[in-house]
Formats: structure tokens, C-alpha cells, sequence
């Protein structure tokens, strides 16, 4: 069915057209918050919350943007805000830690595995997710957007609200940084 | 792993470990999960309301307007009560005693 109609109807408070948003988006959604949080139950945790928000704030959309540019840019606010807030709780877990209030031991999380990526290239994929994940919101977001979603340039700028050649500056620099975490990781593995 | 030429192809093959990546996909079921959160997440009328007034700039403002009012009322209280104000003011009027003066006990008892 043709996403206007969709979201009309949804508009007025169908909630059929509501199960066809979900089912024909969820994927989607899914997989750019998996890419960004890494980690596969924040990412059902967030696609939840992200249509949840499309059904409460559906009149908020004007139609100026595809409805799929609009879903992405939700994922990529509520994935990066959830990264900040998971940060921010690591940081003050660090810091309670250090003047002994808390005996929980900081763990780092174990290496993720996208389960879209083939057999033979997980253990780099696994690599390389840990270098995105290091890298500054902008540039991983992106690359995630790009590589992940499989997203043109055009694409990514709509989502991002920017320009096609400040896309292209940042994939440069997102690769460039990649491959000097990547160079480093090697020459100090053993 | 310390060939520099080795670290490079090494690095080639990670940058490109996500091409032909498959979109993931979330566990079965998922509309009926958002469904469910959708019905917990909706909230009644005194919950919204009350969350609205919880605002902070909400709530400043409301404490706000309601000091303001108070000196308003404060003020108005003040002047009408100042009594060199109702002294000069004030101007007894005539017949404000009639009724003093005459009444139907008065009239009944006209004759001894």
C-alpha cells in the first residue's frame, strides 16, 4: 500500500494501517539502532520505542520527507541518546567505584556479532564493529547508515539533514580513523 | 601479523567484512510487543495532566502567577482599608438614619 495512504489512515487512528507500518518497517528500524548500540536487546528495546513514538506523534509528520527518512532519523535520536545515557551511567558507575561506593566490577561488553554478516567474515566484522563503535556519533552514524542499511550518499544526507559532500567528508574521515584503529589492533595482536 | 603488507590486507578485509550485509531482524511476534507497550505506555487524563503541571517551567510559572497574585490582592487590600482614605472618603448620607428614626413600633405608638 502507498506509505501516504498509510499514514493518513494512521493519522485518524487506524490501527490496521498501524500493524502495516510496523511490519513493513520493523526491520529497518531494527537493524540501524542494531548497528549503532550493538548490543540486540537495546535494539529491540529502541524499534519498540520508535513506534511507539510514530503512533503518538504521527501528526507531527508533514510529509516533507519520505516517511522512511523520518523513521530513520527517530531510530538514529533514540539509538544515540540511548548510547549517551549508557555512557554517562558507565561513567558514574567509574567514578562511584573509585571513592568505593560501589563493588560492582566494570565489564566491558563482549565482541558483537551482526547476524546479517556471512559465516567467514564474523570474526572481522566483530573487529570492525568495535572500531565503529569508537568512532564520533556523526561519522559512525553515517557509516552505520551507509554500510549497515546499505544507504546511498543522497540517503544519508536526507536522514541527517546535511549535505551529499559533507556525507562523502565524513565516510572519508569514518575510514581513515577505521584504518588506524584496524592498524593498530593488528600490530598489536599477537 | 607484523608485515606491514599483511597488516594492510588484514585491514582491507575488515573494512570490507560488512559488504553483502543481510539485514537483521527482530524477534517474531514484534507488532505484538509494541502493541503491549503501546497500551502500558498510555496514560489517563489526571496521569498526563499531572505530568504537565510537573514541568519545571511549567510549574515556575504557575508559582509564578500565583505570587503574583497574591501581592496583587495584598495591594488591593491595603488601599481599600487605609483609613485616611475612608475618612476622606466617607460622607454620611441622609437618609441612612431614617429608618432609625422611624420604624412601625414608632407609628403604632402614635397615640398615649
Amino acid at each position: 500500500m502507498d506509505e501516504r495512504i498509510l499514514v493518513e489512515q494512521l493519522k485518524k487512528g487506524d490501527d490496521a494501517a498501524f500493524k502495516t507500518i510496523v511490519e513493513t518497517w520493523q526491520n529497518m528500524v531494527y537493524n540501524t539502532a542494531l548497528g549503532i548500540v550493538q548490543n540486540a536487546e537495546d535494539a529491540e528495546d529502541i524499534a519498540q520505542e520508535v513506534f511507539v513514538q510514530v503512533y503518538q506523534s504521527i501528526s507531527s509528520f508533514k510529509g516533507e520527507s519520505k516517511f522512511s527518512t523520518w523513521l530513520y532519523r527517530i531510530t538514529v535520536t533514540k539509538s544515540l541518546d540511548h548510547e549517551r545515557r549508557k555512557k554517562r551511567k558507565k561513567r558514574f558507575a567509574f567514578v562511584r567505584s573509585l571513592i568505593g561506593e560501589q563493588d560492582e566490577v566494570i565489564v566491558n561488553p563482549p565482541d558483537f556479532h551482526h547476524p546479517g554478516v556471512v559465516l567467514d567474515k564474523k570474526e572481522d566484522a566483530a573487529v570492525l564493529f568495535k572500531a565503529i563503535g569508537e568512532l564520533p556519533e556523526s561519522q559512525r552514524v553515517a557509516f552505520t547508515l551507509n554500510k549497515v542499511e546499505g544507504l546511498s550518499y543522497q540517503e544519508v544526507s536526507e536522514v541527517m539533514k546535511t549535505t551529499v559532500s559533507s556525507v562523502e567528508s565524513l565516510m572519508h574521515r569514518a575510514k581513515n580513523n577505521l584504518k588506524k584503529k584496524l592498524e593498530d589492533y593488528y600490530k598489536n595482536k599477537r | 601479523m607484523k608485515k606491514p603488507v599483511d597488516i594492510n590486507k588484514k585491514v582491507e578485509e575488515t573494512l570490507g567484512s560488512l559488504d553483502n550485509i543481510q539485514r537483521a531482524e527482530p524477534q517474531s511476534f514484534f507488532f505484538t510487543r509494541v502493541n503491549a507497550r503501546l497500551k502500558r505506555d498510555e496514560k489517563s487524563f489526571w496521569e498526563t495532566t499531572g505530568a504537565f503541571l510537573a514541568r519545571p517551567a511549567v510549574a515556575i510559572a504557575g508559582l509564578f502567577v500565583i505570587l503574583v497574585l497574591n501581592v496583587f490582592i495584598l495591594i488591593q487590600k491595603e488601599t481599600s482599608t487605609s483609613p485616611a482614605l475612608v475618612s476622606e472618603t466617607y460622607q454620611p448620607q441622609e437618609d441612612e438614619n431614617i429608618f432609625a428614626a422611624v420604624n412601625t413600633y414608632d407609628y403604632e405608638n402614635l397615640e398615649p
